[in-house]
């Protein structure tokens, strides 16, 4: 997709390319769709990151960041995420800037020189077993008791939990009946005595995890805002993540692309006729870059992009249900060699975009929900 | 009604608002039900009050100089009203007329435009092969073997722009006039005629262009089939507009259709549906107009608008129920036009190779380009 940009925001990417094609990332283990980093890889990669000036991007300069526009935070992430490297996650791009705005002077002197160095890693801890759409109902309890809070409960899908050293918890903090009106935002060290990680594996090979806490002390300082207004910071921390880069599809696509053009000796791997299913997903991975940068643009306008977001969230992940579905279609029995496997066609990526594609259309809201966003903010559909 | 993601200036929203006013001004006259009926099949007296306004004058197309982004917005409009006529034909064969053209052969059919002489187009989605190829041997430019197809509203009289085939895989416009024809009704409220091209035309002239490439003839093309999407695009938020409101009306079960889920994702699905075509159809102007590639965002613009379209009338006509489907109500023409303009532009498998005519380097990644005072527009390519 062609993208007109300043002067300066062109000179930052292709600087950030050119870094990133020094950096032998791939000798860490890093750069590789279905390989989740380890936590050392991972730490490696943030440290260069770090030590060469490429952290923070959006953050405002006060803050150790590079103070770089919306445009630039974009095209930065889909840099990454095209090489299949990690971008801080959440903990950069959405809870640093939460952070920022919500956090006293102590959090903010404390918290976010470690982020930016990555020697912090946060976990978001929003949903639980009967809390998922529909957010307001959580459970899990922080109770007051003097300087500190006692926490109790449990949470699930609790992705990063075992390597991250904080948890972003969303925890109940007023009555039950007061929904979203009774949560707070604490942030709760990993190495809490009386949380348990429990791994949770999933269909695509990947980790996440359900945590439980069991009368687990946190001070009072560690909470983020006040005392049940945290809807706010969780609202205003989604906004933080409206960017959907399309840059790990974008690659899965020129990958294929190569792959026609270069046929396997035992069997013919695409056929002819995938050429032209190949240039609508062409068009379709158009689209997607297209809603990416209209939010990236919606949020250097001083907007905050809801309804484009959907659109974006719901657009790219059935595209890429769509891509995984139809490539294996036409690969053949080949197709059925897993993940892992020496003769897996392109190493297994077809089998780990099909195992993946569910999540993609669940997580970060899903795609029902999406939809509702649309129909109601977008169309102005009652509720 | 929603704006148009493609009016970015005041200039652009002023285009809009005026050239709206005035077609709805025509369509509470007559709307398109009786149109369909008569038989010219158009309003004549909106045709000529386009002309006298100046929507066809040289300052939207002239010889080398096209304002695709006021034409785009015309069309859009044209598009919104499912409004019968030689719009699209016209205008895209002026553009063709103004890229393709040197200023001798271009300005008497540009005049002939202005004065509200409607013109004819023959070439767009069609693939280069299926064209008709011009005798280059002969000295009076015959057609080297008899040809048929369609041109739209070309029972008008008016000259029609025939894209042929010339020696050496080059292409020429050929200017022919295209009395007498009988018009057809087509599956929308268009009409067309086919056009019989004999191998000889016994001594009557044919005015040529001057031969162009394969390459200009494939830009060229992307650009009317882009227009194509700007038209598209007007239906498609017609036809959320008038669904949005229709399911906040209805009352089934105690309640507006809108508050049913089911009905509220049939809306978001035409939301994103037309979201993507407007925004493909916004990239490939600002590519045309900076300079960039523009083709690939053109075809690309093509595909994604007409599919989107077909699928939208789909979502709307189910959630209208009957109503929808009868001729009582607007939503058939639009139902009707997404299949006939999916027609017009050329097979799937056409518009899906053109695609990949302009699929690049294999790399996916954003290409970034920079306005430099110096040298224009300036691709980079550090980091790739």
């Amino acid at each position: 997709m062609t993208v007109i940009v300043t002067k300066e925001q062109g000179e930052f990417v292709e600087s950030f390319r050119t870094f990133l094609d020094q950096l032998d990332y791939r000798a860490h283990g890093l750069g590789i769709a279905w390989q989740e980093p380890e936590k050392e890889e991972r730490k490696w990669f943030y440290q260069a990151l770090y030590e060469n000036g490429w952290t923070g991007v959006g953050w405002p300069k006060e803050f150790g960041g590079l103070g770089r526009s919306a445009i630039e935070q974009w095209l930065y992430i889909e840099e990454l995420s095209y090489r299949h490297l990690p971008f801080g996650g959440l903990t950069v791009t959405s809870i640093g800037p939460t952070i920022i705005r919500f956090g006293t002077d102590n959090q903010k002197a404390e918290l976010l020189p470690k982020i930016l160095r990555g020697d912090i890693d946060i976990a978001i801890g929003y949903t639980e077993p009967e809390a998922g759409s529909d957010l307001g109902s959580l459970r899990c309890q922080a109770r007051r008791d003097g300087d500190v809070y006692r926490i109790n409960g449990q949470k699930i899908f609790t992705t990063a939990a075992h390597y991250s050293t904080h948890i972003w918890l969303a925890a109940r903090t007023g009555t039950q009946e007061a929904r979203g009106r009774g949560v707070s935002i604490i942030l709760v060290p990993t190495t809490s005595k009386g949380i348990t990680i429990h791994p949770l594996m999933t269909q695509s090979g990947g980790r996440t995890n359900q945590v439980f806490f069991d009368d687990v002390v946190v001070p009072v300082d560690q909470r983020v805002g006040e005392e049940n207004e945290g809807w706010n910071i969780i609202m205003s921390a989604l906004s933080f993540e409206r960017i959907i880069p399309y840059g790990s599809v974008a690659r899965w696509f020129d990958l294929t692309s190569r792959l026609r053009s270069k046929p396997r000796a035992t069997t013919e791997l695409l056929e002819d006729s995938y050429d032209l299913r190949a240039m609508e997903f062409a068009a379709e991975l158009e689209i997607s870059a297209l809603f990416a940068e209209r939010t990236a643009r919606e949020i250097e306008a001083g907007r905050v992009p809801n309804v484009e977001a959907s659109i974006s969230k719901v657009w790219l992940s059935e595209f890429r249900e769509r891509v995984a579905k139809t490539t294996l279609d036409f690969v053949g029995p080949e197709g059925q060699l897993g993940l892992g496997g020496d003769d897996a066609p392109a190493g297994g990526i077809f089998d780990y975009l099909y195992r993946l594609y569910p999540m993609m259309k669940i997580g970060g809201g899903n795609n029902e929900v999406q939809r509702n966003i649309i129909a109601q903010r977008g169309l102005g559909l009652p509720r | 009604m929603d704006e148009v993601a493609f009016a970015r200036s005041e200039e652009d929203l002023a285009t809009l608002v005026s050239f709206r006013s005035l077609v709805e001004r025509y369509l509470d006259k007559i709307p398109i039900k009786d149109l369909e009926a008569t038989a010219v099949g158009f309003d004549e007296e909106l045709w000529l009050a386009i002309h006298q306004q100046g929507w066809m004058s040289a300052d939207i197309v002239d010889v080398g100089d096209v304002k695709l982004r006021a034409v785009a917005l015309l069309l859009s409009v044209i598009g919104e009203k499912a409004c019968p006529g030689p719009y699209f034909s016209s205008l895209s064969a002026a553009v063709l007329v103004s890229i393709l053209g040197n200023a001798e052969w271009a300005s008497p059919l540009l005049k002939n435009l202005q004065k509200g002489i409607p013109i004819g187009t023959v070439g767009p989605g069609l693939a280069s092969h299926e064209l008709p190829q011009l005798d280059d041997t002969s000295s009076a430019a015959d057609w080297k073997d008899p040809w048929k197809g369609v041109v739209e509203w070309g029972h008008l009289g008016g000259p029609a722009v025939v894209v042929a085939q010339s020696g050496s895989g080059n292409f020429k416009l050929v200017s022919i006039e295209t009395v007498p024809l009988n018009g057809e009704k087509c599956i929308d409220a268009e009409r067309a005629a086919v056009l019989h091209l004999p191998t000889h035309l016994s001594g009557k002239p044919l005015s040529l262009s001057e031969a162009f490439s394969y390459e200009k003839f494939h830009e060229s093309m992307s650009i009317v089939a882009l227009l194509r999407a700007a038209s598209i695009t007007g239906g498609l938020r017609a036809v959320l507009s008038m669904t949005s409101q229709y399911v906040q009306e209805r009352q089934q079960f105690g309640q507006p259709l809108a508050k049913f889920q089911a009905v509220q994702h049939h809306l978001a699905n035409m939301r994103v549906e037309t979201d993507a075509a407007e925004l493909s159809v916004s990239k490939a102007i600002e590519c045309f107009e900076s300079g960039a590639g523009f083709e690939r965002a053109s075809w690309i613009a093509a595909y994604i608008a007409s599919r989107s379209y077909e699928r939208s009338v789909g979502w709307a006509t189910q959630v209208h129920g009957g109503i929808g489907f009868t001729q009582e109500y607007p939503l058939q023409y639009f139902f009707r036009k997404a299949r006939a303009d999916k027609q017009r532009l050329g097979t799937v498998q056409l518009l899906l190779s053109r695609i990949s005519e302009v699929t690049g380097d294999g790399d996916s990644r954003p290409h970034l380009y920079v306005h430099n005072l110096d040298s224009g527009l300036e691709k980079l390519e550090a980091g790739r």
